[in-house]
């Protein structure tokens, strides 16, 4: 079993700070009923199977609530008729297996064990009965005949056995949110911190999942032999997401006063507005207003394919594109400066690409815009071919536009490459610091290995990598305190007290060393009044 | 993360005013979604009546190109000419067309007139966003509202020889002879008037 306490460095192996789900040490003599227990569904035990199994079946649930309403539509269910009833099959075998063995294993749960009939206690235990009414229905057909809306409408019960996880996941949240206001809560769910806990998690995924229906939606409402079909269906799925969308961008706008730097109730929110994760959440709502009061004054085809925009949504859970957005912001003065040169040349070939060809083409260099395309086209490299010269000097500024088009359209790209490296490179000095600060104590708990966990991921550094830059903050630590820099030594009082001494100490082998005569000559114009009484302090308590 | 981002000491947990003003605010931003949504789904309805109004007419013209070139074809306003030319096969040239008998020769308005009346079935099909007969338009324009409901037959001429492989799609006249076979496609405008294109079919 895991320990969750603090662990001094040198008995974390790298593994246990990386490796989340490290294996599980479980006694292998226990008798097979408490073996699989343990393995299975005791979460209590780090490294088991327990949340495995528990996201598996939570993905079956989701896969069995969208098979249900696909079912529902003639045009998907007819042809695939075969494979719906393999997958129901499939997961009802799957849920039995789940059912039975946790009737088998109930006397092992701490919460049927002490019960005279435990395996009793949990067939009456919520849980088990919600378990029970997602299997049922599938052998109540067998023996009764039962009407088919009626059947599929049981089997919609379904979805109540996602409460076998969202369940724990609220009572986590209303215990790491006791004693705190509505707005907090609000917050805590909504905002990562650590007072959001599984259902926070639960409410990423959940957004995450209906950004990613949405667009798959929109994409496929593109295609008119689907859109034709499927209209109303598109409809319904689009207001859904919209009023999941429009929920989250509320309460993200009401609870942002929790989060440091937007404390103001107004202004704290009008900047929390124009942040771009904000714009983006109001962007990918907007679209489905318009499309039905404005319609006659924007184009609906633009709009529709705006509601690709809600993809951005997703990079709130990544890191990789807060970095890009640093990047460019850091590099924005030399990247203006280098599209700059970029437009003076494509000005400058353009008037020169109209001057030589013209007279030769007037139909396809019939004025500068149209030979500014030409200029675009030949220094990007892409080369159409539809607009080509074919005097002598059009073509020697062709070929010289040809070859700067390389230069100057890899310098933008070579420059936003190697800032990001160079913020990566940056943040991982961040990391390093935060984790020097964590290795101070020479413990490590389990939030800090999480931590470094977490870092590790976000900056895509490998088990070698964070293992060499633990190594080495440990082998800082380990050097003579001369050799480590005045900032580090003056964290460490012990340590400034004994560089004092060293400093005191070099001071006085100066003084014993050094032409006292010859020095005293020039530290009269050097040397404050000050700094002398010292030096002649040190010297004579030395002598 | 963030776990100094809000505090956790004397902060009232009861309801208060402005949590229930939010509160309202959600109801009141899901009730527009709501409704907006339903609006829509109004609209859809109404674009499936359209569309299934587009379909009937395909149904019925595609039924009727081999019946309208018997003889004793009971619609004559939109009868065909017995010995007409396949356009598939081979296209009318102007000389083919000049030399057809002009008396002879039906119209789409007519053949729209008489399909349309009261008593066929056609004459049944209303646009659900006027509440009147089906109408015919050039093409769908999304600048004019009172399009929406309404449907385009296109004429589908075999392209000029420099164009290889493509159509060229012209809207059918009321002036336009129907008594020799033809390639149609049809579209409707759906609530925004734009077009939705229901299908190809030969009448």
């Amino acid at each position: 079993m895991t320990n969750q306490t603090s662990k001094p460095v040198k008995d974390f192996k790298i593994e246990d700070i990386l490796i989340s789900n490290q294996t599980a040490q479980i006694d292998p003599n226990l008798p097979l009923r408490a073996t699989l227990y343990a393995w299975l569904f005791n979460p209590n035990i780090e490294g088991n199977y327990q949340k495995s199994f528990d996201r598996w079946i939570a993905l079956l649930i989701i896969l069995n609530i969208f098979a249900i309403f696909l079912e529902d539509i003639p045009a998907i269910y007819q042809p695939y008729k075969n494979l719906f009833l393999i997958f129901d099959l499939f997961s009802i075998v799957i849920f039995l297996i789940e059912y039975l063995l946790r009737l088998y294993l109930a006397p092992e749960d701490n919460e049927f064990s002490n019960k005279t009939h435990p395996r009793l206690s949990f067939i009456k235990s919520p849980f088990a009965l919600i378990d029970l009414l997602a299997i049922a229905p599938f052998f109540l057909q067998a023996f009764i005949p039962i009407d088919l809306r009626i059947l599929r409408f049981l089997r919609l019960l379904r979805i109540f056995k996602i409460f076998r996880v969202l369940i724990p996941a609220y009572i986590q949240f209303i215990e790491l949110n006791q004693h705190r206001s509505f707005r907090q809560k609000i917050h805590a769910l909504v905002f990562p911190s650590s007072f959001g806990g599984k259902l926070h998690e639960i409410f990423d995924t959940f957004i995450a999942i209906w950004v990613i229906i949405s667009v798959f939606a929109v994409i496929l409402e593109t295609v008119g032999s689907i859109h034709f079909t499927f209209h109303l269906h598109f409809i319904v799925l689009d207001t859904i997401a919209v009023a999941i969308f429009s929920l989250e961008y509320c309460m993200r706008m009401y609870s942002c006063v929790e989060e440091p730097g937007f404390r103001h109730p107004i202004l704290g929110r009008i900047k929390h507005g124009k942040q771009f994760s904000s714009i983006v959440d109001l962007l990918s709502i907007l679209p489905f207003f318009i499309e039905v009061f404005l319609h006659h004054i924007v184009d609906l085809r633009f709009l529709r394919v705006f509601r690709l925009l809600r993809l951005l949504k997703l990079t709130r859970y990544s890191g990789a594109t807060s970095t890009l957005r640093k990047v460019i912001a850091r590099e924005w003065p030399v990247l203006c400066a280098s599209i700059f040169i970029m437009l003076l040349l494509v000005i400058l070939t353009s008037c020169l690409g109209y001057f030589f060809e013209h007279e030769a083409q007037p139909d396809k260099y019939e004025n500068i815009p149209q030979s500014i395309y030409w200029a675009v086209i030949t220094l990007a490299s892409v080369g159409y071919g539809d607009i080509s010269p074919i005097t002598p000097m059009g073509r020697f500024t062709t070929m010289i536009l040809a070859l700067l088009g390389i230069g100057i359209f890899a310098i933008p790209a070579a420059l936003l490459s190697s800032a990001f490296s160079d913020q990566l490179h940056k943040e991982r000095e961040e990391m390093k610091r935060e984790i020097y600060k964590i290795l101070q104590d020479d413990l490590i708990n389990h939030h800090e290995a999480q931590f470094i966990r977490d870092e590790a991921k976000r900056l895509h550094l490998t088990h070698h990598e964070i293992n060499d830059i633990i190594h080495e903050i440990q082998h800082e630590s380990q050097q003579p305190q001369a050799e480590l820099p005045i900032h580090q030594i003056a964290k460490n009082t012990e340590y400034a007290v004994e560089h004092y001494k060293i400093l005191l100490a070099q001071l006085r082998q100066l003084g014993l060393l050094t032409n006292q005569a010859e020095f005293s000559k020039l530290a009269a114009d050097r040397l404050t009044p000050s700094e002398k009484a010292l030096w002649e302090k040190i010297n004579q308590s030395s002598n | 993360m963030n776990r100094n981002s809000s505090s956790t000491s004397s902060v009232s947990t009861k309801l208060n005013l402005w949590n229930l003003v939010f509160i309202l605010w959600v109801i009141l931003i899901l009730t527009l979604v709501i409704w907006t949504g339903s609006l829509s789904f109004k609209n859809g309805l109404k674009t499936e009546i359209v569309k299934a109004n587009g379909l009937a007419w395909i149904d019925w013209l595609s039924q009727a190109s081999q019946e309208r070139f018997e003889p004793s074809y009971k619609i004559p306003a939109c009868a065909g000419q017995p010995n007409q030319l396949d356009p598939v096969e081979k296209s009318p040239s102007k000389k083919e067309l000049q030399q057809s008998d002009k008396k002879n020769q039906t119209t789409w308005a007519e053949c729209f007139q008489s399909l349309t009346s009261s008593d066929m079935p056609l004459g049944q099909l209303r646009n659900p966003y006027t509440n009147q007969p089906v109408q015919f338009i050039k093409k769908c324009d999304s600048a004019d509202p009172s399009l929406a409901g309404a449907l385009v037959i296109l004429k589908i001429l075999p392209a000029p020889n420099t164009i290889s492989n493509q159509n060229i799609f012209k809207p059918l006249l009321d002036s336009d002879p129907i008594d020799l076979k033809q390639q149609l496609r049809i579209f409707i405008c759906d609530h925004a008037s734009y077009p939705i294109l229901i299908g190809d079919f030969e009448f």
